[in-house]
């Protein structure tokens, strides 16, 4: 399950979570489009400032930087002050979805007494609630609890892929799938709504291997989840993949990898959505040429579950770069930026 | 092991290979689709691939180790830093060793690939060509041109050609001109350096003593590691051949030897028996001093320089220091030069106050100056005795070629001419043979014992006797002085077996087992 050396590693890349930050502020607080009840709607997101995930006690995931917002002194009080700001921030949305740097169902990471302090308070505002964690704190006795409160509630977890090799070698997540089935079965005898988040491009995996990585780890989920986030990497700070991806060694997914993604599982039984975060930009999913229509397109094909005009303007586009891409990564046995290596390379010699 | 046939050119080696059925040559471009990964199971070129850690400059490398192949498991960035290039192939070559072929994914630019080759990786991609091609990047003889189309089969052609043209570079012993010329990317300028410098005494271990050709073209000319044998040589190890104490500085001559070219052929003719008496040096760039006996000889027979009446400033300190150095060593008390008016920085540099006349070719009485110089010296001195410039030639190759400890088994030799060649004789025995044509001697078997007797240039053999070719696989050790194209001798257990000229330097012989070491000279 783990991969002593990997896990070492990322965890010798984290900075100390002793932090000097505004502890009765969430780390940060924003409304936008989401699809929670079916169609699109306005949503609240806020995300507390918490001790953060129980996972960074043992290591993090290759590709998590949350830990860079946590506050290891953060009290029952602190988090009721958040919550209060939370609830004030709701103005005009009904539906929220609360991120924590960790899981909302960890009592380590939010007490028993701030989690009830939250259910009540947010139960006569908040008409749909969408909070995260891992599978471990996916319990009966939790599940029983969140429901007792009647808020409409969808979990969201991280499964980031249904290959076991993958999660132990490249994501560090500490978990299986099993575990995730497990948990997935549990929220199913409860009646509760499951997100399943997948992340695209792992490190240490080609662009193609990404892509059917994520291809076949959406048809693994279909079947527990009532939708499922295609999350393309982004380059969060400290993490494993900064490192790699600052020595070249990796390059976020092209975004005609996110686009085939959504293409390929569009007859999946749950609906398959990708907000991208860092969309066309350095850090995060980005083709060679910048456009920044891919990334409406793909938001708006996940938001309204319309995958049309994305097809549409994929099958038109060259994508002659893309493909000659990924075809020369496959002659590699390790990966690379191989257009960054190609800059720098060419950089020094007689250009006609 | 499965490497069938390999020859070298210091670190660089063609051959071919053979895996199941086929066989396939070497360096060669790996073709797409080679690797098929499967989780942790990996194939290269149908081979299986396991993992092995190397130690490299006190860094533990992963490799993929196959049947054929070596395949660091890293990224090629270590390229964009020259000096670690350079540092990282030489050591994992050090490693690894000659048995598998080294390939590096992801390094193949043309504009370096002749510099990797050189370094001794042995298999290269069109990856690179396929990435710039796409991006509308075409490959040229003269650089890199953009035009927006998609050139990915034209680069991959580009690559094909120069794997060929490198190939060649091997086996007519050229590659050292190729690598010199192909100068689109700094990062090649900057690995040819490095090599030559910093590295330069590894190199050297694994250069051939004789190369197909030395166009001297730039500064890059004065590390290579033949030039640079040659100039350590006439500033170290060289003696005079004679008791002489006079010597003449003459300047070079694009016709080589520069005995044979107009300018040193109307020096000749003025000075007439006067040159009896003096010793004469050419001056020259990159080689910066030829002895009159060695100007046979390689390099200073065969190479050639761009004559501007230019000098570079290392060059002329480098000509300043080797001419201060060489009146020393030789104690030479009358020194004479007769160099033309763009070599006059000689005179300002040794503050030279007398005997240098300035050249002035063409003009009427233009060696007048020059001829009373001399016949004044000579008159003060007593009458010089009959001299044999052919025996010093000879001698003093020998002394080049093999070192200076031969001299004392060689000066006694008499010459004869016999079938239009000159020999070294012990009675009626040949002992050496001088080829004219490449400015050396050849060993014959009746001088092998002296190299047996002094553990010098010995090529050990298992125990039978050789007939054309000796492969590396029949070789038990190896003299550590020798180098591709050198003279050596054969033997098993100090029984002379033969003569022959090497074909691999005594670090390659012993670390392969492919590959021809040793001609047989029948």
């Amino acid at each position: 399950m783990i991969n002593r050396d990997l896990a070492r590693e990322v965890k010798s890349l984290m900075p100390s979570r002793e932090r000097d930050t505004d502890r009765n502020s969430p780390v940060s607080m924003w409304n936008e489009m989401d699809r929670l009840r079916g169609t699109p709607e306005e949503t609240t997101v806020v995300i507390l400032r918490t001790r953060g995930c129980s996972w960074y006690d043992f290591s993090s995931c290759s590709m998590c930087g949350y830990f860079n917002d946590v506050n290891t002194n953060i009290s029952v009080d602190n988090l009721k002050v958040q919550i209060d700001r939370a609830y004030d921030f709701m103005e005009r949305t009904r539906i929220l979805k609360i991120f924590t740097s960790g899981s909302f169902l960890d009592q380590r990471e939010v007490p028993e007494e701030a989690f009830n302090y939250f259910m009540k308070k947010m139960s006569d505002k908040v008409e749909k609630l969408l909070v995260e964690s891992r599978t471990e704190y996916v319990t009966d006795k939790i599940m029983k609890k969140v429901k007792s409160y009647g808020v409409d509630t969808r979990i969201a977890i991280g499964v980031e892929s249904s290959n076991d090799y993958v999660i132990k070698n490249m994501v560090n997540k500490g978990t299986t799938f099993s575990k995730f089935i497990n948990a997935a079965k549990i929220l199913k005898n409860n009646k509760m709504e499951l997100r399943s988040y997948l992340l695209l491009k792992p490190p240490y995996m080609s662009e193609e291997g990404g892509v059917q990585d994520a291809i076949q780890s959406v048809k693994d989920c279909a079947p527990y989840s009532d939708d499922i986030s295609v999350n393309p990497m982004n380059i969060q700070k400290n993490t494993l993949v900064e490192k790699l991806w600052k020595k070249g060694e990796y390059r976020p997914p092209w975004l005609w990898s996110v686009v085939r993604v959504l293409l390929e599982t569009q007859n999946v039984k749950s609906d398959v959505i990708s907000y991208p975060t860092g969309g066309d930009r350095e850090r995060g999913a980005h083709n060679d040429d910048r456009n920044q229509e891919v990334v409406k397109l793909i938001f708006n094909a996940s938001l309204n579950q319309d995958f049309r005009d994305l097809e549409d303007y994929y099958n038109r586009a060259d994508k002659r770069k893309y493909m000659a891409h990924l075809k020369n990564e496959e002659c590699l046995p390790i990966q690379y930026d191989l257009d960054s290596f190609i800059r720098k390379i060419s950089a020094g010699s007689v250009k006609i | 092991m499965v490497i069938k046939s390999q020859s070298f050119f210091a670190y660089s080696r063609i051959g071919s290979y053979n895996h199941g059925e086929s066989s396939y040559d070497f360096p060669f471009i790996v073709p797409v689709g080679s690797f098929i990964r499967n989780n942790d199971d990996l194939r290269f070129m149908d081979e299986e691939c396991s993992i092995k850690n190397v130690n490299v400059r006190n860094r533990e490398i992963k490799i993929l180790e196959t049947e054929n192949f070596f395949i660091p498991m890293t990224t090629p960035f270590f390229l964009k830093r020259s000096k670690q290039t350079v540092n990282f192939i030489i050591d994992l070559k050090k490693e690894i060793g000659y048995e598998k072929l080294l390939y590096i994914p992801g390094v193949s630019d043309p504009y370096l690939i002749p510099h990797l080759f050189s370094l001794g990786v042995d298999a290269f991609d069109t990856i690179n060509a396929s990435v710039e091609g796409s991006h509308g990047v075409l490959y040229t003889m003269m650089g890199r041109l953009n035009n927006g189309m998609d050139h990915s089969p034209e680069n991959a052609e580009f690559i094909h050609n120069i794997i060929f043209l490198i190939k060649n570079g091997v086996d007519s012993l050229t590659l050292m001109e190729m690598v010199e010329r192909w100068n689109i990317s700094s990062k090649g300028r900057e690995i040819l350096r490095i090599l030559e410098e910093s590295r330069g005494g590894d190199f050297e271990e694994v250069y051939p003593r004789t190369t197909g050709s030395v166009i001297a073209g730039g500064l890059e000319s004065l590390e290579r590691p033949d030039i640079l044998r040659f100039n350590s040589y006439v500033t170290g190890d060289y003696k005079k051949s004679n008791d002489l104490e006079t010597v003449l500085f003459l300047p070079c001559a694009a016709r080589k030897p520069y005995s044979q070219s107009r300018s040193h052929q109307a020096i000749f003719e003025a000075l007439g028996s006067l040159r009896k008496h003096i010793n004469e040096v050419i001056v020259t760039s990159p080689i910066t001093l030829v002895p009159r006996e060695l100007e046979e000889t390689y390099p200073p027979g065969f190479y050639d320089i761009p004559v501007t009446g230019n000098w570079f400033l290392e060059e002329k300190e480098n000509i300043v220091n080797s001419i201060e150095m060489f009146i020393q060593n030789n104690q030479y008390k009358n020194v004479i030069f007769f160099l033309p008016e763009d070599m006059s920085f000689i005179k300002e540099k040794l503050n030279i106050d007398q005997n240098f006349i300035i050249w002035k070719k063409g003009e009427s009485g233009e060696f007048d100056t020059l001829r009373e110089t001399i016949s004044e010296i000579v008159s003060r001195e007593r009458d010089g005795q009959k001299r044999d410039f052919l025996k010093e030639k000879l001698v003093s190759i020998a002394q080049y070629q093999f070192g200076p400890w031969i001299k004392p088994f060689i000066s006694g030799l008499r010459i004869n001419r016999m079938f239009n060649q000159f020999m070294l004789v012990e009675g009626n025995k040949p002992y050496f043979v001088y080829n004219e044509r490449l400015g050396k001697l050849t060993i014959h078997r009746n001088a092998a014992h002296i190299f047996v007797e002094q553990n010098r240039f010995l090529v050990e053999i298992d125990n039978f006797k050789p007939t054309a070719n000796i492969y590396s696989m029949g070789v038990l050790n190896c003299t550590e002085d020798i180098r591709q194209e050198d003279e050596v001798v054969i033997h098993h257990g100090g029984e002379i077996r033969g003569t022959g000229i090497s074909k691999m330097s005594h670090q390659i012989m012993l670390k392969t087992k492919k590959g021809i070491a040793v001609k047989v000279r029948n």
